[in-house]
């Protein structure tokens, strides 16, 4: 029996495992941020880079210090410190060395270290008992599918603004939500592109 | 006087400060599993668990928590919660701790526990802090709950596993899948701020 | 000066006391559950094997686990791993089983799948753990896809979902769900190789 190979499960996680629009995380800030493509594309941005770099991370840390030592059921405590150090540290990193990029990329590390989206990606990790690849290149995809799914959403709200008219009871999160979900059944379709064999 | 505000503060959150409908915030953790209304019940309960004890123990500490690790202190407590949450799961509902998978973990980074934290237990008294937590999860639980009534309903035709629109009831498949959340859930607030909250707007202007 | 290195030493203080005090009581609690948590991972077993072989399921975990230690013989050695369970009373073998995995879309499937003595049909299966897309590979879980095995021979295939086909080698798979139906049908397919059935041992 062999294992899903990187670009299997990096090809999975954009597309057929969403991992905002299949499991349903990362939703507030993709709510919340949704409204224009610049931002959109840095937070995007930022997921991506710190979805991938804290996945493997903590897969580094369960693999050589939780389960060597049976603190397995730490994990959670353990995980969250490592994410939220992560994008301490970094924030810390890209103010000094560069103005523009702390500009469009800094600002949302704090808001990203809460995001359920990356925590998420290493509690899945957990659970399926990825091996090291596996683990960065679901990482990676899971970043790269949030971060696609935010700025198709960016694009379709800001032509909706220009455009239509929304039923009042709707505006905001609730045609966000439509949208969102028609996302989700036009990702399905994705499903069996890939041959896996 | 403060039983009077505290039952004010309990009943914004269930209404006019709903965390779902109103702020929107929250529903990564919970979204997922409300296509099965047992799950959903779980995660509820161990989410109202979370956020009156968090909010009441950061009250609690209020005045000793330095300003600086304020977030860490907060998250920490948050974490150590759901952790009790997950072993109780594992000792004693283990096929319910099976079916939610990673998503009782999840409860750590949801928006109401930590803002609820941030905005209200740093600042109020143990007492009220508590009744705020309790009755965001609250508030947070019965919109939840409705949501998935309406998916296991459609898309099974039965609620918690029992049968209810009987045999020739084709099932929705699209409410047990992911799409499902999204459209049940945007239908739930245009209902409630097309009916109940503009009516209200509507009178004050 | 003095302040700020009080404030530090402050914080680091609180941060410290904080965690060993969180640390503490939920190792605490672990170490009061671990054990309950184990029996649970064997109950869930046990159950399993109890299902796929036909035997009525009693209502209490000690029954089970009774049941269990008395008729059935594992071979955890075998890959995969072999369960045979035979009668209480007159020691004769009423069915096999077998713990085996499959690779599915996300990760490993696990289940436990029946047989009849013959070595040959199967009988219903149990999926253990899978990690397939809700909605969809996760449906694999269902009721209906686990018992539609019982009667059935290999080589399996698949056919499209609510055939119901009479023929003893098609088995519904599910819609949309390719992949995992196909991990199913290959896990079993691979049972007669990877388990060759030596009724040598009465």
């Amino acid at each position: 029996m062999e294992s899903l190979g990187f670009f299997a499960i990096l090809f999975s996680a954009v597309f057929t495992n969403n991992i905002l629009l299949t499991n349903y995380l990362g939703m507030c800030s993709f709510l919340g941020c949704s409204r224009e493509l610049k931002t959109s594309f840095g937070l995007g941005m930022a997921v991506i880079f710190v979805m991938a770099a804290t996945s493997v991370l903590n897969w580094l840390v369960y693999t050589y210090v939780l389960v060597p030592l049976d603190l397995d059921y730490l994990r959670f405590i353990v995980f969250i410190v490592v994410i939220a150090a992560f994008t301490q540290l970094v924030e810390m990193i890209i103010e000094r060395v560069s103005e523009a990029l702390y500009l469009s990329l800094g600002l949302f590390l704090p808001l990203i270290a809460v995001n359920c989206a990356i925590l998420g990606a290493s509690l899945f990790m957990v659970i399926r008992q990825y091996t090291f690849w596996q683990t960065f290149g679901y990482g990676l995809g899971a970043g790269v599918g949030w971060g696609l799914a935010i700025l198709a959403m960016a694009g379709i709200r800001q032509r909706l603004a220009q455009r239509s008219r929304v039923p009042a009871g709707l505006e905001g999160p609730g045609i966000a939500l439509i949208i969102a979900g028609t996302m989700a059944l036009a990702f399905m379709g994705f499903n069996g592109m890939v041959s896996l064999n | 006087m403060n039983a009077a505000k505290n039952w004010k503060l309990f009943k914004e959150n269930l209404g006019s400060q709903n965390p779902v409908f109103v702020q929107v915030l929250g529903i990564c953790s919970t979204l997922a599993v409300t296509n099965v209304v047992k799950n959903t019940v779980v995660m509820c309960l161990g989410l109202i668990f979370v956020t009156a004890l968090s909010n009441l123990l950061v009250s609690l500490l209020r005045g000793v928590i330095p300003a600086r690790v304020r977030m860490m202190a907060e998250v920490l407590i948050i974490a150590c919660l759901v952790i009790i949450v997950d072993i109780y799961l594992k000792a004693f509902n283990p096929d319910i701790s099976r079916q939610l998978g990673p998503y009782v973990g999840l409860i750590i980074t949801n928006c109401i526990v930590m803002g609820h934290a941030e905005a209200v237990a740093l600042t109020q008294p143990p007492a009220t802090a508590f009744v705020d937590g309790l009755a965001a999860g609250i508030g947070y639980s019965y919109v939840l709950l409705a949501i998935a009534c309406v998916r296991e309903l459609l898309g099974t035709g039965g609620i918690w596993g029992f049968n209810v629109l009987g045999g020739a009831w084709v099932n929705w498949a699209i409410m047990v899948m992911a799409p499902g959340g999204f459209f049940v859930l945007a239908v739930f607030i245009w209902i409630v701020k097309g009916c109940w909250l503009k009516p209200a707007r509507k009178e004050k202007a | 000066m003095s302040s700020r290195r009080q404030e530090s030493l402050r914080t680091v203080g609180f941060m410290t006391a904080l965690s060993l005090v969180s640390i503490t009581s939920v190792s605490a609690l672990h170490l009061a559950t671990v054990q309950r948590v184990n029996r649970n991972a064997d109950l869930y077993l046990q159950r399993a094997v109890m299902e796929v072989s036909g035997v009525a399921l009693p209502a209490d975990a000690a029954a089970v686990s009774q049941w269990f230690a008395a008729s059935v013989e594992a071979e955890p050695a075998a890959a995969p791993t072999r369960f045979r369970i035979r009668d209480a009373a007159t020691r004769e073998t009423v069915a096999l089983a077998f713990k085996c995995r499959g690779r599915g879309l996300w990760g490993t499937i696990t289940a436990v799948v029946g047989m009849a003595p013959d070595g040959r049909t199967f009988r219903e299966l149990r999926i253990l753990e899978q990690n397939e897309t809700p909605g969809l590979g996760a449906r694999i879980g269902e009721p209906w896809f686990m018992r539609q095995t019982a009667g059935k021979r290999g080589p399996l295939k698949l056919v499209p979902e609510g055939t119901r086909s009479a023929q003893p080698n098609e088995i519904d798979a599910v819609t949309g769900a390719t992949i995992s139906s196909a991990a199913v049908r290959d896990m079993l397919n691979r049972l007669p190789e990877e388990a060759p059935f030596k009724e040598a041992t009465p």
